[in-house]
């Protein structure tokens, strides 16, 4: 193992170094909220660090902190659709059937079939999902740092939520 | 009551992904873990400086490949091949050439840990019935079982055609089934091994099938050339089968070429039948036979029928590109990185044209072609018929002088122009650096040769004669001193350039333009054109003065192989940003309206543009400047449609616009369109708006009626634009999917683009385009301009045979330009100050192939004109 570096600190180094001092928890957070895993997590953060280092280490925009939202998501996105291509839904289902309630679901089973369902969107489809629902950010927000209109984004997210929403529904009709 | 439901069961799984907590200290355990990794990777934060360009990416796939690359390195390759359509192709190129290697290993024999006599027991139980059962049937009419041939090995690519026409790659050791095709590329070859033992030499570009009855094998040649080895047989024959002979054979070596000329049959060794056309001949040790004669006859029969030359005139142009892909093989002079010579042209140069010393390629690809005149029949009657040929002697003398003084040139010669071109005498200068001495007497010898009259008189002098020469007289001058070789009319330009000559350098690199030409040498100059636009003085630069209009103010073109790839761009500069219509196009950027473009396209041209509502004002301003009433008549006409263009329409639209011809040409072209819509419910009203305006002046002048009508598509709908009753009835599909307008003129074209685009198998996304993008780094550009229309050749040329409106050999003709055509892109990027072109592949312009289809399709499909319009 190697010695562990100097405990991270906003006056070491580089201006990337700096950059992962402000933003690393927020970057491993969505990835995490992502992929629901912690090993998958701390691939995102390297990932997304390590991309920003090869392009040059500065902040590649005036608004370093919506790069890395973006770069964060979808680099968990791409996990978790790399995931779903080893790992088929069905075969992760046999868990105790249950009602199809809401509320009388396993937390943690939702998660794990919210997530499948958003791995088979189509990446634009789920990086749009991903920033409004899991991340909060506002849809004219979304459509300005993925070029394109407020409007195409309702849609796009109205859509992806019919998906998400039958996906669920499958799921739990074949728990029960 | 349901879909509440569902809408609850979403909103709570999001909930239980959004707020499910993370532990701050597995957060920060994780963090200092990536630091680790990153400073080991990085060496202390500075990988930035070792992998910073596609460069250093590539000089480190080979590492890559082989693993030796850290954790971290690796990492950021990966990432750059994602993201880089360039070096992917780069990439993929030595996946390929490494994967072709390793094919050579002989396969292993048996496989560990098998029963292995289970296998043959059963195998032999199984052979023994199939033996008994059928070997009477086998014997005569029979097809037999397992593969007619394998692929002993291969040198490129190496592709099968199964008989429903599905292409595979196919490889050494793979079999081959009946009727299968193989195909070899160009620059390759194959060896493969038929069924009987027979051994079959395939040549670049040869495409062949094996078939079995009985105990007989046929090969049937399509193209190429092949060298047969045929085993020795007890039973059965041999035969190889092409489009006009069949070849029986046992025993013998031989070779077959089939070509658009016909085929030839030549022995080897040992003895073949040759049947053509009902007459049998026997062939021995060095015999040959020819299915040649109608084609040797052609030019005497140039007069009979023009339809026949036609089918002569498309075998030739068929060959002639043959010719020119083999003339691409032809050794480029390396490229320039910096010039004596651009410090010398005067610094009022506006027009700076730099050539390369073509005088070896040239010589090299004379000789080459000499020699592909003289192996081809079709070429060789062209040549010494209606070609050049006649002159054949003084052209190899042309060539041969030109040989001859090239060999005292430097590698370049420079043309510099000055704006009073034409006013005045010179104006002009031709600059070469001297390599040898005996330049002179070369020239005065063949001046002399020449005989007076024959040529402008001209001058030799050198620096003290440059002092004290007369100044009259209409003589080229040309001046031989320090080494550089210099011609123009004027004395005075001379002088000035022995002035130049004496400073050692003029003032010319230090004006901007100056500048721009050396940029360009410093990034590798082939030839060169650059000009100074703003100085030229043309009416260009007079409409200058208007604002919204300002004329780029430099072009800088080039033409260089790099890499083994020829690249054809240009710059057009600007002085501060872009203006006018050249600001409308958008930094590059991806353009998403390419995914509903199949990778078959024929076709495609795509742009991004900046805001058109932006562009609208701009324009309105500027036509309001020019024309008082511009914006009174623009109110006229929206009051007139009851439409206001920019809020209504104009606003509606995105910057993406997309045309594609993605289909068969007959018995409709296949156009789509694409364009970005930010608002597709504004769109359809202004739409709906202008249809109800232009159906009412239809129906006012009896033109037929114009409709605008909907129906379900998938989860969206489709709108069908109609005009029936006219004189050219036409439909437009339509529907918006994801902010894209997608129209064409059927509903099945439609949703193809819609299946196109959600499979993912797009033209953006074909690895052949992504091989065609210019490699400059550049992962978007702003605009491109694609074509291969060998793919819609192909289909149309069987069309029209079929249809009888194309004779056979004219359609075959036109299969093989098809099969030889190949896809080019112009990419244009819109940067900050200046835009940027580049092409790659065969330039449609440049292309004897494309130059002359539409003069055959347009005698091959009258009334296309009128009847296919969308």
């Amino acid at each position: 193992m190697l010695a562990m570096p100097d405990a991270i600190s906003p006056e070491a180094g580089s201006p990337l170094e700096r950059l992962f001092h402000d933003h690393h928890a927020r970057v491993y957070r969505a990835a995490y909220r992502v992929t629901g895993s912690a090993t998958d997590a701390e691939d995102v953060l390297q990932t997304v660090f390590l991309r920003l280092a090869r392009k040059g280490g500065a902040a590649p925009l005036d608004n370093p902190a919506s790069y890395l939202y973006r770069a964060a998501v979808n680099a968990a996105l791409d996990v978790l659709r790399r995931r779903q291509a080893v790992q088929p839904l069905e075969a992760a289902e046999d868990a105790p059937a249950a009602a199809a309630a809401p509320e009388l679901v396993d937390v943690a089973e939702l998660r794990g079939a919210l997530r499948s369902a958003l791995a088979r969107l189509s990446p634009r489809a789920a990086e749009m999902f991903a920033l409004r629902y899991l991340e909060g950010h506002a849809n004219r927000e979304i459509a300005r740092h993925m070029r394109t209109s407020a409007a195409v984004v309702a849609v796009t997210l109205f859509r992806a939520r019919r998906q998400l929403k039958d996906d669920l529904r499958r799921f739990l009709a074949g728990r029960r | 009551m349901l879909r509440k439901n569902e809408d609850k069961i979403l909103d709570t799984a999001i909930a239980a992904v959004r707020d499910e907590s993370v532990d701050a200290r597995q957060v920060e355990a994780a963090a200092n873990r990536a630091l680790a990794l990153m400073r080991e990777g990085l060496g202390e934060g500075d990988l930035r400086e070792r992998i910073r360009s596609c460069a250093d990416v590539r000089t480190r796939l080979a590492a890559h490949r082989a693993g030796q690359l850290s954790a971290a390195v690796a990492l950021l390759i990966d990432d750059h091949l994602r993201e880089c359509a360039s070096c992917r192709a780069v990439a993929d190129e030595r996946e390929d050439a490494q994967t072709a290697a390793l094919r050579w290993t002989p396969p292993a024999v048996g496989r560990r840990g098998r029963p292995a006599w289970q296998w043959l027991a059963a195998a032999a139980a199984v052979a023994v019935g199939v033996a008994v059962g059928l070997v009477g049937y086998q014997a005569w009419l029979g097809t037999p079982a397992g593969p007619r041939a394998t692929v002993a090995s291969a040198t490129g690519a190496l592709h099968a055609l199964d008989s429903q026409g599905r292409l595979r790659s196919a490889h050494a050791g793979d079999a081959l089934a009946e009727g299968e095709s193989v195909r070899t590329a160009r620059g390759g070859g194959a060896l493969v091994t038929l069924a009987d033992g027979s051994r079959v030499e395939m040549d670049e570009r040869a495409q062949l099938s094996v078939s079995g009855r009985g105990s007989d094998l046929t090969l049937r040649l399509d193209r190429g050339n092949i060298i047969v080895k045929a085993a020795k047989r007890s039973r059965g024959h041999l035969y190889v089968a092409t489009a006009d002979c069949r070849v029986a054979v046992t025993g013998t070596v031989f070779s077959v070429s089939r070509g658009l000329a016909g085929s030839r049959v030549s022995v080897i060794e040992g003895e073949v039948h040759v049947t053509q056309a009902g007459h049998r001949s026997v062939l021995g040790p060095g015999q040959q036979l020819a299915t040649t004669p109608a084609l040797e006859r052609v030019s005497v029969r140039d007069d009979v029928a023009w339809s026949r030359e036609r089918d002569a005139h498309l075998a030739l142009l068929a060959e002639l590109q043959h010719l020119g892909e083999r003339l691409e093989t032809v050794s480029s002079p390396a490229l320039r990185h910096e010039s004596r010579l651009l410090s010398l042209v005067s610094e009022d140069t506006v027009v700076y044209v730099a050539i390369p010393n073509l005088g070896e390629a040239v010589g090299e690809g004379y000789a080459l072609f000499k020699e592909h005149v003289a192996s081809n029949p079709a070429l060789r009657a062209w040549w010494e018929r209606r070609g050049p040929g006649k002159d054949a002697p003084r052209l190899d003398d042309a060539v041969a002088k030109l040989r001859a003084m090239a060999d005292y040139l430097g590698d370049e010669v420079v043309v510099a122009l000055e704006p009073d071109l034409g006013r005045r005498p010179g104006g002009f200068l031709i600059l070469a650096e001297i390599k040898k001495d005996g330049l002179r007497d070369l020239l005065a010898s063949e001046l002399a040769t020449q005989g007076p009259g024959q040529s402008p008189p001209i001058r030799f002098l050198d620096r003290e004669a440059l002092a004290a020469a007369p100044t009259a007289g209409q003589a080229l001058l040309v001046l031989e001193t320090d080494g550089i070789l210099a011609a123009t009319t004027d004395l005075a330009d001379l002088r000035r350039l022995g002035e130049r000559l004496v400073a050692g350098a003029g003032s010319f690199v230090a004006t901007p333009f100056g500048r721009r030409v050396r940029e360009a040498y410093e990034g590798g100059a082939g030839v060169l054109v650059a000009a100074d636009l703003g100085r030229l003085g043309g009416p260009a630069a007079r409409r200058g003065a208007h604002a919204a209009l300002t004329p780029p103010r430099y072009l800088v073109a080039e033409r260089k192989t790099l890499d083994g790839r020829t690249v054809n761009s240009a710059v057009l500069a600007f002085v501060g940003p872009r203006s006018g219509v050249a600001s409308w196009l958008a930094a590059p950027a991806p353009i998403g309206s390419l995914e509903f473009v199949s990778a078959q396209a024929a076709g495609a041209v795509a742009f991004v543009l900046r805001n058109p509502a932006a562009l609208f004002d701009e324009l309105l301003v500027s036509l309001g400047e020019r024309q008082a009433n511009a914006a009174e008549a623009l109110s006229h006409v929206e009051a007139e449609l009851n439409l206001r263009l920019r809020d209504d329409l104009i606003q509606a639209l995105g910057g993406e616009l997309a045309l594609a011809l993605d289909g068969p040409v007959l018995p409709q072209p296949a156009w789509k369109v694409i364009v970005e819509v930010n608002d597709p419910e504004r769109l359809m009203g202004a739409v709906t708006t202008l249809v109800e305006a232009a159906g009412a002046k239809m129906a006012e002048r009896g033109k037929g009626t114009l409709r605008l009508t909907e129906a379900q598509l998938g989860e969206g709908r489709e709108h069908i634009l109609a005009v029936t009753g006219g004189r050219v009835p036409f439909e437009v599909h339509f529907t918006f999917v994801d902010g894209y307008l997608v129209a064409a003129p059927t509903r099945a074209l439609v949703v193809r683009a819609l299946q196109t685009r959600n499979a993912g198998a797009s033209l953006a996304q074909s690895s052949d385009f992504a091989a065609l993008m210019p490699i400059d780094g550049s992962m978007h550009c702003s605009g491109i301009v694609y074509q291969n229309l060998g793919l819609a050749l192909g289909p149309l040329a069987s069309t029209l045979g079929e249809s009888g409106s194309l004779s056979p050999e004219a359609q075959r003709s036109l299969a093989a330009i098809a099969e030889r055509s190949r896809p080019s892109l112009v990419a244009l990027y819109g940067e900050e100050d200046r835009i940027r072109v580049a092409a790659t592949g065969t330039l449609p312009g440049f292309d004897p192939s494309a130059l002359a289809l539409p003069q055959i399709l347009g005698r091959a499909l009258p009334g296309t004109r009128t009847g296919a319009r969308p």
